[in-house]
């Protein structure tokens, strides 16, 4: 746990060292320490402790999923703990943890379990905006089961478009109840503009703006960026969406921006710029990274670093 | 696929492999030149010995006058777009590498080849090179994983065109839908017309993006009912190439920017004629 605090040599980001060395304890001795863990340590060493078997819980994905719930388990019993020492700053973590481990299930394909914590975190914090954005991503992935490709963009059967329309606009009516908590969130804005770009509301482009406003991470505002620029190309607005996916370029030089500002530039018929960006795209493949892909699966990588962060402060 | 795996910490880095300069592309429409490559066939087979006065050409419904026509001369480049998601594993990916070193074997000398291989990530495995030989030891080291993007693939296999005077194939193979493209069907189709490359698909089960690419570019798909039968429609989509007539012709009387529609048939005669539909000018 001190480890995972401090971070390896690599600095606060390198975790490896610290998740490592859990991942070799057996449970039976993990139960015994967390056990003893909720009356000895402060509440900065519990949350520590939390994001640690959160991080682990993460690492060994669908390949172990009952040491995965286990870890969750631990996780969530010593936020309890850490919130009777310390209410308030165990509450913030807590709600970090609630989204991160919602999409976390959703990855895994686990829509049980993700809906499950849904509710319990909402349940712990009812007025927690960032707990109606995770309601509104669990609706997002239950459309993605029905249609698995939103984004091949061709029309849907009549009564597989209204059951997507009738959920795009639960996820909206979910983000704006959080933007009535408060109204900066970013995620919200990016949800609203994607229900929107993905059901060709006009509409998009506004929220997508006010998502790169608000942006707290680099993930966010690369997929506000990368949305917006395909929220102009569908208004036929050609060079605001290359701008859109050069700054998305700019921000992260994953692949689907490269692909985004390639196939831009050749609509506007700069043919060799469109090679040349085209080129660059493979250089990137080897990054497992891309805020799209996470997107797509629902998982949050931005709330796991600000759980991190919150645990190593 | 594993969600974040701890974060680029965790998570395992593949090589990056540089795109080679690969030279402009032969397909030039400054309404100087219009190449056009055309499928023939009778009964399943190609129809040989041809010439510029058997085939008649329209241009935006404006008669054209074909200037030449060859067959079998040009050398090839041939950019092998192979699915590795997971779906592909076990027998189907030892088919799927038997029938990429297949076809690479039967390229001729001066022809080319590249190696693009695609999950949710597309990696270019290796750069058009006259040196095919280096594509089968990249060929044995794949491995399935990860989701599908089919269309992004499709985009960046079309960016690679040469700018030489080879012919370019883009060889298409794929066992399921896409579920981590970022480009729309729209997108990618639109790619392909202003390409004015020919894609071929090889398919296991139906897809029907790729129906559409192949109609947009003038290419054929074959659908596998086998792994076994991959190496057999690799090869068949190499000599259809090659029974490939390459039709020239300057524009005349036709508008020079924005999309033009082609109609070719033969003057005498009927026969199965795939061609792509038209040419963009920006």
């Amino acid at each position: 746990m001190r480890a995972y605090r401090s971070g390896g040599a690599a600095g606060p980001a390198d975790i490896v060292p610290a998740v490592s060395a859990l991942a070799l304890w057996p449970q039976a001795a993990i139960a015994r320490a967390a056990a003893s863990a909720q009356s000895a340590f402060s509440a900065p060493e519990l949350i520590a402790a939390a994001a640690l078997h959160t991080e682990l819980a993460n690492v060994i994905g669908d390949r172990v999923p009952g040491d995965v719930d286990f870890h969750i388990e631990t996780a969530s019993d010593l936020l309890l703990a850490a919130r009777r020492r310390d209410p308030t700053r165990a509450d913030l973590v807590s709600r970090q943890w609630y989204v991160f481990v919602v999409g976390l299930y959703e990855a895994l394909q686990r829509p049980q379990d993700a809906a499950r914590l849904v509710h319990d975190g909402r349940q712990r914090h009812p007025r927690a905006a960032e707990l109606y954005v995770a309601r509104a991503t669990v609706i997002e992935a239950n459309v993605r089961r029905s249609v698995l490709d939103l984004r091949r963009d061709v029309p849907l059967e009549p009564r597989t478009r209204l059951r997507v329309e009738d959920a795009f606009k639960a996820v909206v009516s979910d983000c704006q109840s959080a933007l009535g908590l408060d109204q900066t969130l970013p995620t919200a804005y990016l949800h609203i503009g994607w229900a929107r770009l993905t059901m060709h509301d006009r509409r998009a482009a506004d929220a997508l703006n006010r998502a790169v406003e608000h942006a707290d991470s680099d993930e966010l505002r690369y997929l506000a960026h990368l949305f917006l620029g395909g929220a102009y190309e569908q208004a036929h607005r050609l060079e605001d969406a290359r701008r859109e996916y050069a700054s998305a370029v700019a921000i992260g030089p994953y692949q689907s921006a490269y692909v985004a500002l390639s196939r831009a530039e050749d609509a506007l018929g700069h043919v060799d710029r469109a090679r040349e960006v085209a080129a660059a795209a493979t250089h990137t493949a080897a990054s497992d990274d891309d805020p799209w892909w996470d997107f797509r699966i629902g998982f949050d990588r931005a709330a796991l670093h600000r759980l991190r962060a919150e645990a190593q402060r | 696929m594993i969600p974040g795996a701890a974060g680029a910490a965790l998570a395992s880095m593949a090589t990056a492999i540089l795109l080679a300069q690969t030279p402009q592309t032969t397909f030039r429409t400054g309404v100087e030149v219009v190449e056009l490559d055309v499928s023939v066939t009778r009964g399943g087979r190609p129809v040989p010995g041809l010439d510029a006065a058997d085939f008649a050409l329209a241009d935006n419904g404006v008669t054209q006058d074909v200037q030449s026509v060859t067959l079998d001369r040009l050398p090839l480049s041939v950019v092998l777009a192979l699915d590795t998601s997971s779906s592909v594993s076990g027998d189907r990916l030892i088919h799927l590498v038997q029938a990429g070193q297949a076809l690479v074997a039967a390229l001729r000398d001066g022809d080319g080849a590249a190696l693009l291989t695609f999950s949710h990530a597309v990696q270019l495995r290796v750069p058009m090179t006259g040196a095919t030989g280096s594509i089968a030891p990249a060929l044995a080291g794949l491995r399935g994983s990860g989701g599908t993007a089919l269309r992004d693939a499709v985009h960046l296999a079309l960016e690679m065109r040469p700018r030489d005077h080879t012919r370019l194939l883009v060889l298409v193979f794929t066992d399921g839908e896409d579920t981590a493209s970022w480009l729309t069907e729209d997108a990618a189709l639109e790619t392909a017309r202003r390409a004015g490359v020919v894609v071929h698909a090889v398919t296991v089960g139906a897809d029907a993006f790729l129906t559409r690419l192949v109609d947009a570019s003038g290419g054929r798909t074959w659908s596998a009912t086998s792994d076994r039968q991959l190496q057999e429609l690799f090869t068949k989509a190499l000599e259809e190439m090659r029974a490939r007539y390459l039709l020239s012709y300057s524009p005349k009387g036709v508008r020079g920017t924005g999309w033009h529609q082609l109609k070719v048939r033969l003057r005498n005669g009927r026969a199965d004629i795939t061609a792509r539909p038209g040419y963009y000018v920006p």
